[in-house]
């Protein structure tokens, strides 16, 4: 045995974690290896130095996040009652243009992760930047209606403060997209990859909804 | 029906005060992986806050399948990494140079170690704390989640959506690297002399 794979029988054997035929291998290698004694006793007293690490919860954390929640369910209900009326007043003004010329975006046929959309600054001088017809979280939901997500990058992030955000299952945030009086403009285009609802309810941490 | 499955019907039939309890019994672990992954307490706290409101809201989706607590850890690791990686975006200086026809994006790191990174290298007791942030977050998670919430290798993979034997080499690796950094800052626990510090440099996975 070499003594870079008993490094990783070493870490093995701290956490209890080898097999019978690993520990024995590791001992007959350690009897005659003192550098491997050595990395032993290291990685024990880290474990120990990690373990103490531990502290206490601070006091009113559990009322700050119950203080949190009641806050949001308010908020909740709020932005239900704009998104409806927002609805009602829906104008599509997301320019999305894509390689081949094609819109499959809208029609909502075989969106896929490889696929791009580019969100372009409007040609008019007062067009806004995007609408969104439904803040609707549901991944059942938006997978019958196939509505198409992009990732939002960090630079466009920076664009959407402001904007309101539902929580996605997986932890990220989905952006509704403002129109009207309170529309943004963006300052510059956008390439974006294209994911259905389904991929980005999953592991994205920012996502925008196209209508 | 465990207490907690109880506690989690309840908080989806709406009984908010159930998942006050579901942060009582889950709230240590929340807070000391958060602590471990960002060293600072004020925003540790505040990424235990984020993780509670998000387990709530996506309480729904939780389908008994794991357990709660691998649920949870999953979440709060997420929103650990979210929080790092848009720290170094922060971190970096970001300016627009123009001419007539191009504006170009430039990024340029600050080399310069912030307020919090220079206060650790003072303080003697954050010895293995200021070690474990020098870390990759990868390893840093995967030791925390090993030596400060004690998982076994196997809740450690399903947390980490990977393979046990990964865990084990990873885990290896991690250890050895926080074993480097001590050696190289000279603040190691151990009593080395200059061999073994060569020595702790030839164990590279």
């Amino acid at each position: 045995m070499t003594c870079e794979e008993a490094v990783l029988l070493i870490s093995g054997s701290l956490d209890r974690e080898n097999t019978e035929q690993e520990e024995q291998q590791l001992q007959e290698h350690l009897e005659i290896c003192p550098q491997c004694r050595e990395t032993m006793q290291a990685f024990l007293e880290i474990h120990a130095g990690i373990a103490a690490l531990r502290q206490e919860v601070p006091a009113d954390l559990s009322k700050k996040v119950m203080h949190s929640i009641k806050a949001e369910k308010r908020a909740k209900i709020k932005r239900r009652n704009r998104w409806s009326v927002l609805a009602v007043a829906a104008a599509l003004v997301l320019v999305i243009g894509l390689g081949d010329g094609s819109l499959p975006i809208l029609n909502g046929q075989e969106e896929t992760g490889s696929k791009m959309a580019r969100l372009m600054e409007a040609p008019e001088e007062e067009t806004v930047f995007g609408q969104m017809a439904k803040a609707e979280t549901d991944p059942q939901l938006l997978a019958e209606e196939r509505h198409s997500c992009v990732v939002v990058t960090y630079d466009l992030l920076q664009e959407l403060e402001g904007c309101d955000w539902e929580l996605l299952p997986g932890g990220g945030k989905l952006f509704a997209l403002p129109s009207g009086d309170s529309a943004i403009k963006l300052s510059r285009s956008y390439e974006l990859e294209l994911y259905t609802a389904e991929q980005m309810l999953s592991n994205i941490s920012y996502a925008l909804l196209l209508p | 029906m465990s207490d907690e499955k109880i506690l989690i019907e309840r908080v989806l039939t709406g009984e908010l005060d159930a998942f006050a309890d579901l942060i009582e019994r889950n709230q240590k672990m929340v807070y000391n992986l958060c602590l471990r992954m960002v060293t600072n307490q004020a925003d540790a706290e505040d990424l235990a806050q984020e993780a509670f409101l998000k387990a709530w809201k996506g309480l729904r989706f939780y389908k008994f399948e794991s357990s709660f607590s691998t649920w949870l850890y999953r979440l709060t690791s997420n929103v650990c990494i979210d929080f790092l990686r848009r720290q170094k975006r922060r971190s970096a200086m970001s300016f627009s140079v123009s001419d007539e026809d191009n504006a170009l994006e430039l990024q340029i790191a600050d080399p310069e170690p912030g307020p919090e990174e220079q206060a650790i290298q003072r303080d003697d007791q954050n010895t293995i704390a200021g070690a474990m942030e020098q870390l990759d977050e990868e390893y840093r998670l995967i030791l925390t989640l090993r030596t400060v919430e004690e998982l076994s290798y196997e809740q450690i993979a399903h947390i980490l959506d990977v393979k046990v034997g990964t865990v084990k080499s990873r885990l290896a690796r991690a250890r050895n690297k926080l074993r480097k950094i001590l050696l190289e800052t000279g603040n190691s626990f151990e009593n080395i002399s200059s061999n073994d510090k060569e020595r702790g440099q030839k164990y590279d996975l």
